[in-house]
C-alpha cells in the first residue's frame, strides 16, 4: 500500500475510533463527507472560473507528508499556509504521463535506490524527472549533499544528505521565490534561476574553490527550473 | 579521483554560474561540443552569448546528430580529440578558450542504464 493510501486508512481509522468513543457524532461525519465530496466536485470548476489552483487529494497528502518532515525536526515552509501558488507563471511541457492519463509520481526512496523513471512530484508541486548526466534530477540534486573536493569552482553542499530534508529545503527557497522575497530571478528561454537567501546556514561551499576557502557556510539556495521541472539546486554563496 | 570522472574544461556556465563547462565528444558524429557538468546547457562553440541548447525531457541529444550526449559512447572528450577539432583550437589561438582539467561531478553512464 502506497503511502498515501495509508494516510487515508489511518485517517479513517481515526474517525472510526472517534466515532466509537462518543467524541465526534456521526452526523458531523456526514457532513464533513458531504463537504469534501462537494469540494472536489467543484475544485475544477472552480479553477476554470476563477483562474486559481487549488489543492486536490494528491496535494492535501503530500501536504501531509510535509507535516510529518517538520515532526520529525526538518524545516520547511507550508504551501497552505504562505499562500504561495504552487506552480511556476512559466511552465513549459507537463510531466509525462501513465497510458491511463494519470501522472506518474514516483516515490522518493525507490527513486534514488533504482533506476526508475517515475516522475517525484514534491509537495510544493516541483517536479524531478528523468535528465541529468546522472539519470533522474533527483540523483543529480542529492550529488550535492557530498562535496567532491576536485570539483572545479564551487560545489554547493546541503548540510543534510536526508534526501526528505533536501527535497523540503529546495521547497521552500521555490516557494519564497514565488513571493519575490529575498530572492534574484533571472531568466533564459525556457529556463529560470533563482538565488534565495533563506537567511540560516542550509550548506556550504566545497569543490576546489570552497575547500581553498575553508568551506564557507552558504545561506542561499540556487534553484534552476523550467517550468516546475527541477534542474538542479544547490547552496551558493552569491 | 577516477579516470572516468576526468574531464577537459574550458570556464563556468554563464546560466547556473557554477557548473564547470566540459568538452564533450558526441559517440556517434564524435563532433565535439561545450557541456555544463551542472545544469546540461549545451554550446556547439565558443560562443557562450548564444542561446544554448537544453535538454529535452530525461534526454540530452548532440546538436548535430541527436544521438544521446549522456550515454556512452560519448564521453569527456580526451586531449588528443581536443586538439584535432577546429573550433576549439581557434578559440585557444584567440585566446577566448582556456582549457584545463578537473574532475566531473558524474562518472560516464553505461549504455544499459536509464
Amino acid at each position: 500500500m502506497s503511502r498515501q493510501n495509508q494516510q487515508i486508512v489511518r485517517l479513517i481509522q481515526e474517525l472510526i475510533r472517534l466515532v466509537k468513543t462518543g467524541k465526534l457524532k456521526v452526523r458531523w461525519i456526514i457532513a464533513l463527507v458531504v463537504l469534501v465530496v462537494g469540494y472536489f466536485l467543484l475544485q475544477p470548476v472552480l479553477e476554470r472560473s476563477l483562474g486559481v489552483d487549488l489543492p486536490g487529494l494528491v496535494d492535501v497528502t503530500s501536504s501531509n507528508r510535509a507535516s510529518d518532515h517538520r515532526a520529525t525536526g526538518t524545516q520547511q515552509s507550508d504551501p497552505q499556509k504562505n499562500g504561495a501558488q504552487k506552480t511556476s507563471p512559466h511552465k513549459t511541457s507537463p510531466p509525462p504521463q501513465t497510458s491511463d492519463g494519470v501522472p506518474a509520481v514516483g516515490d522518493l526512496s525507490k527513486i534514488l535506490s533504482a533506476n526508475s523513471r517515475e516522475i517525484y512530484q514534491s509537495p510544493a508541486g516541483l517536479h524531478y524527472t528523468r535528465g541529468s548526466q546522472h539519470g533522474h534530477r533527483l540523483k543529480h540534486l542529492m550529488a550535492h549533499a557530498r562535496d567532491e573536493p576536485d570539483r572545479p569552482g564551487q560545489h554547493g553542499v546541503f548540510d543534510s544528505a536526508d534526501p526528505e530534508t533536501v527535497v523540503a529545503l529546495v521547497d521552500e527557497a521555490y516557494l519564497q521565490a514565488q513571493t519575490g522575497r529575498d530572492t534574484r530571478t533571472q531568466r533564459e528561454a525556457e529556463r529560470t534561476v533563482y538565488d534565495v537567501n533563506l537567511r540560516r546556514r542550509i550548506g556550504y561551499i566545497g569543490g576546489t574553490s570552497g575547500n581553498r576557502k575553508s568551506r564557507p557556510a552558504a545561506k542561499h539556495l540556487r534553484l534552476v527550473v523550467e517550468g516546475d521541472r527541477v534542474i538542479t539546486a544547490f547552496p551558493v554563496r552569491p | 579521483m577516477s579516470a572516468n570522472k576526468q574531464m577537459y574544461y574550458v570556464g563556468f556556465c554563464r546560466i547556473c554560474g557554477t557548473g564547470p563547462l566540459g568538452l564533450r565528444e558526441c559517440g556517434r558524429c564524435e563532433s565535439v561540443v561545450v557541456l555544463c557538468d551542472e545544469c546540461d546547457a549545451v554550446w556547439t562553440d565558443a560562443d557562450f552569448s548564444a542561446r544554448p541548447q537544453f535538454a529535452n525531457e530525461g534526454e540530452l541529444p548532440c546538436p548535430h546528430c541527436e544521438a544521446s550526449l549522456i550515454k556512452k559512447p560519448s564521453r569527456w572528450a580526451t586531449k588528443g580529440k581536443i586538439n584535432d577539432v577546429a573550433w576549439v583550437q581557434a578559440a585557444f589561438q584567440k585566446g577566448t578558450l582556456e582549457l584545463k582539467q578537473g574532475a566531473a561531478l558524474t562518472p560516464e553512464i553505461d549504455d544499459n542504464e536509464d
